[in-house]
């Protein structure tokens, strides 16, 4: 089963993408700040992180720098999923190494299933 | 090195040396014409001596010729009796001490008869006075001469006597005392240490005063002294040393009775008697000037050090305090008055006045940081408020979508066709409101002046086209018919993205405000500016309408008469974007024809250079 790790500060959205991700038939792995991200990115080794970018603590754009930085942690695809939708915004993450970036209000939770299935078929594993 | 010249005390004494200088020079001046003038005075004085010595010497030739003319004729003198003649004498020269001797001399030039009676029977034929006596047959006179009979120095006189027929038959001698002239210069008025030395041809001294016994008979040739004398005319004054060592102004005179010469007065004065008070007045005056410049010169050291070094120090050192940061640095005011008093009080008072200035401005600088602090804290608050709102307002909107798409794919309980409607009209409504934060945020930024515009070079027909692919699509599924103009290629220096926001935004309106007819998008040139115009064939606008148009908020019944999907904030935010890339936009329209929006950005070559305008 594919691990799938949600980086996302707001509950209900957590709750929400939890029972979406599930029913698609992913094993799901959350943290609810960008320190508790990191540290599950390096133990859990997940094959797909979903990041939100506004997050308590270290916010998504260190979290993508430092896996940015990692040789073996920026082989993991990110997806970036924020409310955030301005062109600079999503450049931005781009450049720091994000493989795609959703945004919250345009995306129906078909769409980033997709979006996930469509990495983890180009990856080895 | 010589930096003492510099010194402030040193040109004040450079100034009194300057006074006293001109002073010295006078007394110098003075001091000689006084020793000039004192010269000339001994010299009278000696000249009157050496005239009441001639004179009487004159005197005494003239006496003695006629007392040796009348001994001559004295029976007792002139008699064979040798006995009674040398008595006579004998008395005669005990009363009459300026003679050294008397008697007779016979043809063959014996002393026959003679006042001292050891010189009898002496040869003096060889004498020239004698010779002369007997040749002439008259008076003579020797020359001035150291007595061989007597050893003293004299001048002696001959006188024939003659015999009943009328005959010489020998000489009358008169030897008379030259130590009288020594007298007479003791009782002279000569100053104290003068001397009156007579010499002979041979520079032997015939007499001297003072010391008349040390000197006389001595021969003097090898003095200086006398080599002078001796080279001298008559009225010749010198100044050199004599023969005691003392330093003496010597006026010289002939004083031979005969006329081949041999006798040398020489008067000498002490220089010390004429230049002594001279000298001594010019040396006390001299002394004198130089105490008091001494004097003047400690003076000025301890008076100027008071009164004028350490206050100019002192300034100094409150000039140098305040430029390196004390402004409470000021100079003590022991002086008040006179320019130093005053300027030291101006440095205070200016030091008060730019004190007062600088605390004003470091105040007022204090304020304004603290404005400027409170200011970007404001700013910083404001732009985080709106972007958190406007964050948080869509956090819950992803939610409601996020579990409207659940519910309406099917696959948590099945769904009909009412329920689908329902659910994609709660749909839209998230995405208006979804629109609505977006706008706002926009425009937030905009007036925060916190918009960024990445400017490049591009196409703004090519740009257009690739837009407006998707919004053509839309436009045929709403029956309209969507067309461009001709393509032109016309680069524009603007922010790309922002462009094509406006741009989909003006041909998003044109297809809500649209039910039948087209629209036409087409780019022209114009003035040095790209025109893009949107046209439609829609409702068209009002007239009171429309200039309010790109208002903030403004609505109209009419504009909105379709759907109230407007924010009310497109066309704001397309003219304020458009706008700030130095561009224009505007609208004409005809209720029931249509509208027309036109947007101008300015024109620039490929790589993004602005063109002059009308190429």
């Amino acid at each position: 089963m594919n691990k799938v790790l949600l980086i996302e500060d707001d509950l209900p959205l957590v709750r929400m993408y939890q029972i979406v991700l599930q029913e698609a038939g992913f094993e799901v792995i959350t943290a609810l700040d960008g320190e508790e991200g990191l540290e599950k990115i390096k133990r859990d080794k997940p094959d797909m992180v979903l990041l939100d970018l506004v997050l308590p603590k270290k916010d998504g754009r260190s979290v993508l720098k430092e896996i940015n930085q990692d040789s073996e942690l920026s082989k993991i695809p990110v997806c970036c999923l924020s409310v955030l939708h301005q062109k600079e915004d999503i450049d931005a993450a781009k450049h720091l190494g994000a493989r795609e970036f959703l945004v919250k209000t345009e995306v129906d939770p078909a769409d980033i299933v997709r979006t996930i299935k469509k990495h983890l078929k180009s990856s080895p594993s | 090195m010589l930096d003492f010249i510099y010194d402030f005390r040193f040109r004040i004494f450079l100034l009194i040396s300057v006074v006293v200088l001109p002073l010295l020079i006078l007394t110098l001046v003075f001091g000689f014409t006084q020793r000039k003038y004192a010269r000339a005075q001994a010299l009278d004085n000696s000249r009157s001596f050496v005239n009441v010595l001639l004179d009487e010497q004159e005197d005494s030739i003239v006496e003695t010729r006629s007392l040796i003319k009348l001994l001559s004729q004295v029976p007792e003198i002139v008699g064979p009796n040798k006995n009674l003649c040398q008595n006579f004498l004998s008395r005669l020269i005990a009363e009459n001490p300026q003679y050294l001797n008397l008697g007779t001399v016979n043809l063959k030039g014996d002393i026959d008869c003679s006042a001292l009676s050891t010189l009898q029977g002496i040869n003096v034929s060889d004498r020239l006075y004698i010779q002369k006596a007997f040749a002439k047959g008259d008076f003579s006179i020797s020359d001035y001469q150291i007595s061989r009979t007597t050893g003293k120095p004299s001048l002696n006189f001959a006188y024939p006597i003659t015999d009943n027929r009328g005959d010489i038959s020998g000489l009358f001698v008169a030897v008379s005392d030259l130590k009288w002239i020594s007298e007479r210069a003791g009782l002279s008025n000569l100053p104290a240490n003068s001397s009156v030395t007579i010499v002979d041809r041979n520079a032997v001294v015939l007499a001297r005063y003072p010391d008349h016994e040390i000197w006389v008979g001595r021969e003097i040739g090898e003095e200086i002294l006398a080599q002078k004398i001796i080279m001298s005319e008559s009225g010749d004054f010198f100044e050199l040393a004599g023969i005691d060592g003392v330093e003496r102004l010597y006026l010289v005179n002939k004083i031979s009775a005969t006329e081949e010469n041999s006798g040398y007065l020489a008067v000498g004065v002490p220089k010390e008697k004429i230049y002594g008070q001279i000298n001594d007045m010019v040396l006390r005056i001299f002394a004198g000037m130089i105490l008091f410049l001494m004097l003047g010169f400690v003076f000025v050291w301890f008076y100027g050090r008071r009164s004028i070094i350490l206050p100019i120090e002192a300034l100094i050192a409150a000039a140098e305090r305040y430029r390196n940061g004390d402004l409470e640095a000021r100079v003590s005011t022991f002086h008040k008055k006179g320019e130093l008093g005053e300027l030291s009080q101006t440095f205070n008072n200016m030091a008060e006045s730019l004190q007062r200035q600088i605390i004003k401005i470091e105040q007022a600088k204090i304020v304004l940081e603290n404005e400027l602090r409170h200011k970007t804290e404001l700013e910083k608050k404001e732009r985080d408020f709106v972007s958190m709102a406007s964050h948080d307002l869509q956090t819950p909107l992803a939610l409601v979508r996020g579990y409207i798409s659940m519910l309406a794919s099917g696959k948590w309980g099945k769904m009909d066709k009412t329920i689908n409607q329902y659910l994609s009209a709660a749909l839209s409504g998230v995405d208006r409101m979804n629109k609505l934060i977006r706008d706002l945020l926009m425009t937030s930024r905009i007036e925060a002046g916190k918009m960024l515009f990445e400017k490049t070079a591009f196409d703004v027909d090519e740009e257009i086209r690739t837009v407006c692919t998707k919004l053509a699509s839309i436009a045929a599924g709403h029956g309209l018919k969507f067309s461009f103009g001709p393509r032109r290629r016309l680069f524009v220096l603007a922010d790309r993205d922002r462009f094509s926001e406006v741009v989909t935004n003006l041909v998003d309106n044109a297809i809500k405000y649209t039910e039948k007819g087209g629209i036409v998008v087409k780019v022209s040139k114009a003035g040095g500016f790209a025109h893009v115009s949107v046209s439609d064939t829609g409702i068209g606008i009002r007239k009171a309408v429309l200039p309010h148009v790109f208002d903030k908020f403004y609505f109209s019944e009419n504009f909105v008469s379709k759907e109230r999907e407007s924010t009310g904030l497109g066309l704001y935010i397309a003219k304020s974007l458009i706008s700030a890339m130095g561009g224009t936009i505007d609208v004409e329209s005809e209720i029931g024809k249509g509208s027309k929006f036109t947007l101008t950005l300015p024109l620039a070559d490929a790589r993004g250079k602005p063109l002059k305008t009308g190429q």
